[in-house]
């Protein structure tokens, strides 16, 4: 029997729905930016023998969100978000430029473009949602994946932490769906790393809100080659 | 010259062996003008290269501290001046802050080199005698038309050292530039592994004013970046090899061609493992990963004798002083 404050508690609502739907699109995996066709160096890391296991699966994965990803990415999407927040597009197009110029191979820069360029082309598509504000940053030539994904999540109206969220969530998911098929790993697998992995996610956004401006960039030497030897790899299931 | 180059070769390794405060004495007697505040130090070398009918000359030189180069040489003719930089301390000590300056103006064609390696030393501890940060800023600047090469040899990285070494290239869209940076942690030939230091060396490109590439790999013993597969994979070797051709030099042909052609060295080299080649647009990005400096010389020198000739027209004719 459910008692009147009981009822009452499962009623107020946590997030707000419209808001959370909104991330959740932006965030789901059937979103048309072609995430899925690139690996981000995991195909070749598997291609090597460095990943045969659930275990240095998510090692990997681990330490890519917790260096790379939370000092560039998500140090930087709040920067973005902040220059929106101020109305600053000359700050926007600072930290746009800034990303673009961490990707430290080629295929990893198209990757970022391609994604960039076709969530600017959806976003401008959809009916509801009005850019006009931001006309600037749309018409600009080059904009990386995580400043097109600050632009949709401000626009939503999502918080940062939010959005931070959702983009080491699509990360996750993305990555854990290409080892599923690389590695490969059972789908319980693919499941039960998609828990693991998750757990960091608050400790990996306080750290990328924590640095300072020259903190901000952290390569992974071999990560990079593994990307740099997958643009010549012979036989492949992702972009280069 | 090779003669006098011998001699600051030697006195620098007997400098490496006796401790900061006094290779700081020595260095300080030789020019009293270097700046010494409460342990630390700082030193700034400003060299400026321009085209004059009597080809590329070093038009300025400003110095204050132990950094300074000797007169250029010419060994390949007027068009390309070479030049030593020269660090008689050998090394950077906590309190340290090294800024080199080189610009580079039209035209003109300058060559950088070291004889020695670099070193940053294990840092103080005791914290209240100043700051444990070495730094070392390097800017290169070069206007449209202008050729830079900067060849340093190694930086050994000591156990315990808390160093950042920077590298600013600043380009524009018509400049050339060649450039290496080799880094070794610790030093495991003699069993001083690097496990309690810190270091980050930074690479900034510019072209144009607009930041175009930015790497920043960042070793410190609370992250894994030293032993983990996606980091250096437990190696103490690291390398970054740059080059920037200027804009529509080569053909899209040319330039796939090159590829291809440094990619088949890197293989008949036995290397295809411990060097990738990626070009993110016009810049060439060339990384080892591995156990020797010297090994990854003489790779990156074989790689530069293919791209020397296309990006500079030039034949790539090894500088005497990589030899000792």
């Amino acid at each position: 029997m459910i008692t009147n404050e009981a009822e009452a508690h499962l009623l107020k609502p946590q997030a707000n729905p419209i808001q959370l739907n909104r991330l959740l699109q932006l965030c789901s995996a059937n979103l048309p930016v072609g995430g899925f066709s690139f690996s981000q160096g995991l195909e070749y890391a598997v291609e090597m023998g460095w990943l045969t296991s659930p275990e240095t699966t998510a090692s990997w994965i681990t330490i890519n969100l917790e260096e790379s990803v939370a000092q560039t990415d998500l140090a930087i999407l709040k920067r973005l978000f902040t220059a929106l927040a101020n109305h600053d597009l000359n700050d926007f197009d600072y930290w746009n430029t800034h990303l673009i110029a961490c990707r430290e191979s080629n295929e990893l820069l198209l990757a970022d473009l391609a994604m960039g360029k076709a969530l600017i082309r959806l976003i401008k598509q959809l009916d509801t949602i009005d850019v006009s504000a931001y006309q600037e940053i749309i018409a600009s030539k080059e904009i990386s994946f995580v400043s097109a994904f600050a632009l949709c999540a401000y626009i939503f109206k999502l918080d940062l932490i939010s959005a931070q969220s959702g983009y080491c969530w699509t990360y996750i998911d993305n990555q854990v769906a290409a080892a599923t098929k690389l590695v490969p790993l059972g789908q319980t697998q693919a499941q039960n790393l998609l828990f693991e992995l998750t757990e960091n996610t608050q400790q990996i956004i306080e750290k990328a809100n924590s640095i300072v401006d020259d903190e901000i960039g952290t390569s992974l030497p071999h990560l990079a080659m593994a990307s740099a030897w997958h643009e010549t790899q012979y036989s492949r299931l992702f972009r280069s | 010259m090779i003669v006098s180059m011998a001699e600051v070769i030697t006195e620098n390794s007997a400098i490496t062996t006796v401790d900061a405060s006094e290779a700081k004495a020595i260095g300080s007697t030789c020019n009293k003008s270097s700046t010494i505040t409460k342990n630390s130090w700082l030193a700034n070398l400003s060299l400026e290269f321009s085209f004059t009918p009597n080809g590329t000359q070093l038009t300025r030189t400003k110095r204050n501290g132990p950094l300074s180069v000797q007169k250029a040489f010419y060994p390949e003719g007027l068009d390309c001046a070479h030049i030593y930089l020269l660090h008689p301390p050998a090394g950077i000590v906590s309190g340290d802050e090294l800024r080199i300056n080189i610009q580079v103006n039209e035209n003109a064609h300058s060559l950088v080199t070291t004889p020695g390696a670099n070193r940053f030393y294990r840092a103080r501890e005791d914290l209240t005698i100043g700051d444990s940060k070495q730094v070392q800023h390097c800017e290169l600047v070069l206007a449209n038309q202008a050729i830079c090469e900067n060849f340093p040899l190694e930086t050994i990285v000591y156990e315990g050292a808390d160093g950042f070494n920077t590298v600013d290239v600043h380009l524009q869209n018509e400049s050339a530039y060649l450039g290496w940076d080799i880094t070794c942690l610790g030093l495991p030939s003699s069993e001083q592994p690097f496990k309690q230091g810190r270091y980050t060396q930074l690479n900034r490109v510019y072209c144009a004013g607009t930041l175009i590439y930015h790497d920043r790999i960042a070793i410190k013993s609370n992250n894994n970046i030293h032993h983990h597969k996606a980091g250096l994979n437990k190696h103490n070797v690291f390398a970054t090899f740059m080059a920037y051709a200027p804009s529509g030099l080569l053909s899209e042909n040319d330039n796939k061609v090159l590829l291809e052609k440094l990619r088949e060295t890197m293989i008949a080299a036995n290397a295809e493992y411990k060097v990738s080649i990626s070009q993110i647009r016009q810049l060439l990005v060339i990384r080892y990963l591995g156990q020797h400096a010297e090994e990854c010389k003489a790779l990156f020198v074989q790689l530069w004798q293919q791209i020397r000739p296309l990006y500079l027209n030039k034949a790539a004719n090894i500088p005497r002083v990589w030899h000792t």
